[in-house]
């Protein structure tokens, strides 16, 4: 680790820019379908359809990353959602292999904060209309 | 050496030696990283998406539509800077007085260990699930080993978590 300690000094603070392309930010680009690097092409009307109530417009999704360890998003879902485990794992790997979630319904305040608590703890979280 | 240990309901962690320095040391970089993105957007009403990738991970869009996603930064980027950043304040003081992890500081250790590792994913060029990276110099192969080995921290951190809730269920049910 003292040659790790020497190797990465200062390394956080200087951005690899001239390595950095586009599909390195987490942007959305819109178009026929969704692509959304580095997530996976996802169809968005089957999961929204079955989720779709019309007294609670709105929806977060959680979208898949290659850092975030299995056991931490579970972790997460069960402790800020409240979800058991079986609920918590099954969302987990929902967005694993979807590459997306929705986690919850609801009023779109709601969603805002939950999707700020999501990016607290490093989840990356979207806030949409159900029917969007 | 960082090792976590549970004492009944307690989780213990000890923390010295190199792998302490480098811990703080990234500690300190990160923080200076965020301090410096709010510093920049003081003042402004809308700020942007940062244009740093890892700051970009780290303070995501939140919605799809460039101006309502702008709108919903102005209104929860500040509190999601200062969270962050009192993490990464509780685990430099574990690492000054390391012991007993309390309920917070242990939330502060999984997300702020999240953080760094999400901030180095972001420098490697990791994108896809199972993606190493891109680079091979010596700094490269240093960051991926730091980058493991936040990994195996915060796993860790979560077995002991799960073991003292599963332990502590257990105990409910006699």
């Amino acid at each position: 680790m003292a040659v790790v300690a020497q190797l990465v000094e200062r390394w956080l603070v200087v951005p690899d820019v001239a390595g950095s392309s586009p599909v390195d930010r987490p942007t959305f680009h819109s178009g026929e379908g969704a692509v959304v690097s580095p997530m996976v092409e996802v169809d968005d009307r089957t999961e929204l359809a079955t989720e779709h109530r019309l007294d609670q417009p709105w929806t977060t999704t959680v979208w898949n990353d290659p850092v975030n360890l299995m056991s931490y998003v579970t972790h997460v879902f069960r402790t800020y959602f409240g979800y058991t485990r079986a609920e918590a794992e099954r969302l987990m790997l929902l967005v694993h292999h979807e590459g997306r979630a929705i986690v919850a319904t609801g009023p779109r305040e709601e969603m805002e904060r939950h999707t700020e608590a999501m990016h607290e703890y490093g989840l990356w979280a979207t806030v949409a209309k159900a029917d969007a | 050496m960082i090792d976590i240990t549970r004492r009944g309901d307690d989780l213990v962690i000890a923390v010295d030696g190199v792998e302490a320095t480098v811990l703080l040391d990234l500690v300190e970089q990160l923080g200076g990283m965020l301090r410096g993105r709010a510093a920049a957007v003081a003042g402004i009403e809308l700020p942007m998406t940062p244009d740093d990738p890892a700051l970009a991970r780290l303070l995501p869009d939140g919605m799809r539509d460039d101006g309502e996603a702008r709108a919903l930064r102005a209104l929860i980027e500040p509190g999601l800077v200062s969270a962050k950043l009192a993490a990464l304040d509780a685990i430099a003081g574990t690492i000054a007085a390391p012991g007993v992890l309390d309920r917070d500081a242990e939330r502060a250790w999984l997300t702020g260990l999240n953080d760094l590792r999400l901030t180095i994913a972001t420098r490697l060029g990791i994108e896809h699930d199972g993606d190493a990276g891109r680079g091979e110099t010596d700094a490269d192969l240093a960051l991926r080993e730091v980058y493991h080995w936040l990994g195996m921290l915060q796993q860790q951190l979560l077995d002991r978590i799960e073991e003292r809730d599963d332990a502590t269920v257990a105990e409910g049910d006699r």
